[in-house]
């Protein structure tokens, strides 16, 4: 039977959509990438679009529609936290709700992204709870028969950590954390104290941990506690969340958040850094800190989910999933032996969670999916990128596809920056190899070169290598692959002069595994390289500037007649100044 | 018990008509057989808040006893012990309609039936309800006949929070409990 699902991610932060057809994935995408605004917090209208044009059917013909919240999951305890702990406040709390809040049911707002009346849908609605839409959107589309699942983030549905055991079509919850208890909280709190306030800021501490020292371990053992089942539990003396709230407002546009941290973390750090200081050891000691704790804990978890499930597999999801260096150190320091994580292993991925949630575990439908790539969102035919080269009045010619690889190989080994815009648009934080940037990791001056004239990032963040799948074990210290870039090995020693670009201050690399057979074409751009310079290594950042990663030939031309890019390769034409 | 839940039956006997004030929670399922633990988790946790500022009793059949127990204590966990006390009354429905509710301050149920004894009567109500798309809605009748400022208030916050977080989606604006 023919069935189609759509999956939303709404009022959460990276709102997106995803849709199944008969349990295969064909698109899903993050709304950032549409109405280019970061993070964007609101209702995914153009992702749903952009969902429904390329599954090529009407909003009517919807089988099944789900959302990854549900708001009636742990009610009793939302209530129970608010009038018991904000004692005094409960009745401002449920003024200020009424006032400031407008709420709508997936129903109608469904309705209105797509312009048709709420009354032509014969799709059936669901709400799937955040963190069980995390653990179906790594697991089920894992390849796993079996797994440990761990779902770790800030909150959703009133939950910060949920972990349980996949098999086949059924996910089984072994254990969950509640609010206000939160790593996830812990790493944004201090992201704001170290002077990162943005939304999404947490990766930024992560790259700047490896130039500190731990020397704050033991503040952050009394932060965060960690507990013989497995669990743990954060000191609320630090945070403000549990007793004041913290304001969140999105506005339909990119989430902010307000301040988390309280006194006590000034009283126990010093004064905070202010955006704009600069970065004195003490809050590198802070950031290392704060990342070898995360570790620890992330460790202590997922020790005790293995001894409860006893497999060696592990799928991974959720924000705090993003913290690649820990993933990178999971088979060193814990019993599992393979580890997946889900291109969009944040709130993006939960639109995929609740398709195969519907999919596999409401409806028991075969699970016939395996997400082996990200490459699920828009792409663009010759046709239609001729005519945004031909707009642009630059020099341009038409290459083919061997021919294209070959010369942008020759200009990254040349010390050219290039822009690479192929295929689908990638699905998650991550530009891998279809909306890249990618210049030649051997020339230690291009981190440098790439942040003077695009990419405007501080000084401390690392950028990224893409290497040929089956080279990894010449290069790095561990091979387990790591194809969404979300793993950090070390670098051998001896092969860290050679690729200095991508080298971070510990001899680590947030590496991209690139085979044949989930990118044929980036595959074939890096062995050109690798033929010219003997290296099967190139240096990849995100196709942006200060925005969302490019979707369109029109956004990647706009950015590449903006900054300094050298030369653009939109489709298989090649775009020079 | 002075404080806290009254958690077994042989202590909560009391004849209700010489304990005024008191509310009655009034749920059909532990009246009728055992419950599911889903069907209790929002009547016993609002039973339970509004507790502090009056008691309650809580007619039951023996059969749901220990599922309620098992929810109470789910709920109670951790938490301060800020009740006058929730009382088990063994009977059953007609029963209770007899005897407890012609005399009781407030009821709260989750029998959308009771709304129009309250509309004839004119008796405080709080009805639970479960929506088609499984959002819960509570609503009120007769608030202004609650006397005391302090249950009248917590009354409105529980109802507007339930409500609020349950009917749907804060879509825009700030929101003040980042869960």
């Amino acid at each position: 039977m023919r069935l189609y699902i759509l999956g939303i991610n709404g009022y959460h932060g990276d709102a997106s959509a995803a849709i199944v057809h008969n349990g295969k994935l064909i698109a899903a995408a993050e709304e950032e990438r549409f109405n280019r605004q970061k993070h964007c917090a609101g209702f995914p209208s153009l992702a749903i679009r952009y969902c429904l044009e390329a599954a090529g059917i009407t909003a009517a013909e919807l089988d099944h529609v789900g959302i990854s919240r549900d708001p009636s999951a742990h009610l009793h305890k939302k209530i129970l936290f608010s009038i018991t702990r904000l004692s005094g406040l409960s009745g401002l709390i449920a003024a200020r709700l009424a006032n400031a809040a407008k709420v709508r049911n997936l129903r109608e707002e469904l309705a209105r992204a797509v312009d048709v009346p709420a009354e032509s849908f014969r799709a059936q609605f669901h709400n799937v709870e955040h963190h069980k839409a995390h653990m179906a959107s790594c697991f089920l589309v894992s390849g796993f028969d079996k797994a440990a699942i761990l779902s770790i983030d800030g909150f959703g549905d009133f939950i910060s950590t949920m972990w349980g055991c996949g098999e086949g079509n059924r996910i089984e919850v072994l254990g969950e954390i509640e609010y206000p208890h939160s790593v996830g909280i812990v790493y944004t709190a201090t992201s704001q104290y170290l002077g990162f306030p943005k939304y999404g800021d947490e990766g930024k501490v992560m790259g700047l941990a490896p130039y500190g020292k731990p020397r704050f371990l033991e503040q952050f053992r009394d932060i965060v506690r960690t507990e013989r089942d497995g669990g743990f539990k954060l000191n609320l003396d630090y945070f403000l969340h549990h007793s004041e709230g913290v304001e969140m407002s999105w506005d339909d546009g990119s989430p902010t958040i307000g301040r988390i941290f309280s006194d006590k973390f000034i009283e126990t750090f010093g004064p905070a850094r202010t955006n704009g200081l600069s970065l004195a050891s003490h809050y590198e000691d802070i950031a290392a800190s704060l990342q070898t704790r995360l570790e620890e804990v992330g460790f202590h978890i997922l020790k005790h989910l293995y001894e409860q499930t006893g497999s060696k597999r592990l799928a991974l999801a959720g924000g705090v999933a993003f913290n690649s260096v820990m993933n990178g150190k999971i088979l060193l320091h814990t019993p599992f032996e393979e580890v997946y994580v889900q291109p969009a292993a944040g709130d993006a991925g939960t639109a995929l969670g609740v398709c195969y949630w519907i999919e596999n575990v409401l409806l028991q439908r075969p699970r016939n999916f395996i997400m082996g790539h990200a490459y699920t969102g828009p792409e663009y035919k010759n046709g239609q990128i001729e005519r945004v080269v031909r707009s642009s009045g630059l020099k341009h010619r038409l290459l083919e596809d061997a021919e294209l690889t070959r010369t942008a190989a020759q200009a990254i080994a040349d010390g050219k920056i290039v822009g690479w815009f192929q295929g689908r648009m990638e699905f998650g934080p991550r530009a891998l190899g279809n909306r890249s940037i990618v210049v030649d990791p051997r020339r230690s001056e291009m981190k440098e070169i790439l942040n003077a004239r695009i990419k405007k990032r501080e000084p401390f963040r690392p950028f990224a290598p893409s290497i040929l799948e089956e080279r990894v074990a010449e290069y790095f210290e561990q091979t387990h692959p790591a194809p969404s870039m979300l793993m950090v090995y070390q670098i051998k020693p001896e092969k860290r002069a050679a690729i200095p670009a991508v080298t971070h201050v510990d001899g680590s690399g947030r590496l991209q595994t690139v085979s044949r057979q989930s990118n044929a074409l980036y595959y074939e751009l890096i062995r050109e390289f690798d033929r010219i310079t003997g290296v099967p290594v190139v240096l990849n950042t995100s196709f942006n500037e200060d925005e969302p990663i490019v979707c369109t030939p029109d956004q990647a031309m706009d950015c590449f007649q903006r900054t300094r890019m050298d030369v653009l390769f939109l489709g298989n034409y090649m775009v020079e100044r | 018990m002075a404080a806290g839940v009254q958690t077994t039956q042989a202590a909560a006997q009391a004849l209700p008509a010489v304990e005024k004030p008191y509310a009655v929670l009034l749920l059909p399922a532990v009246l009728e057989g055992v419950p599911q633990k889903q069907e209790l988790l929002l009547p016993l946790t609002l039973a339970y808040l509004l507790s502090a500022h009056i008691a309650f009793h809580f007619p039951l059949r023996e059969s749901a006893l220990a599922v309620v127990e098992r929810v109470f204590d789910e709920i109670l966990s951790g938490l301060p012990k800020e009740s006058k006390g929730i009382r088990y009354q063994s009977m059953d429905g007609a029963e209770c309609a007899s005897l407890l509710v012609p005399h009781s301050s407030l009821l709260v149920t989750d029998d959308r039936g009771l709304q129009e004894l309250a509309n004839c009567d004119g008796l405080p109500l709080a009805v639970i309800s479960k929506l088609e798309d499984n959002s819960n809605l509570v609503r009120l009748h007769h608030l202004a006949k609650v006397s005391e400022v302090g249950l009248r208030a917590k009354l409105a916050s529980c109802a507007q929070l339930i409500n609020v977080q349950s009917g749907g989606f804060i879509t825009e604006g700030h929101f003040s409990l980042s869960w």
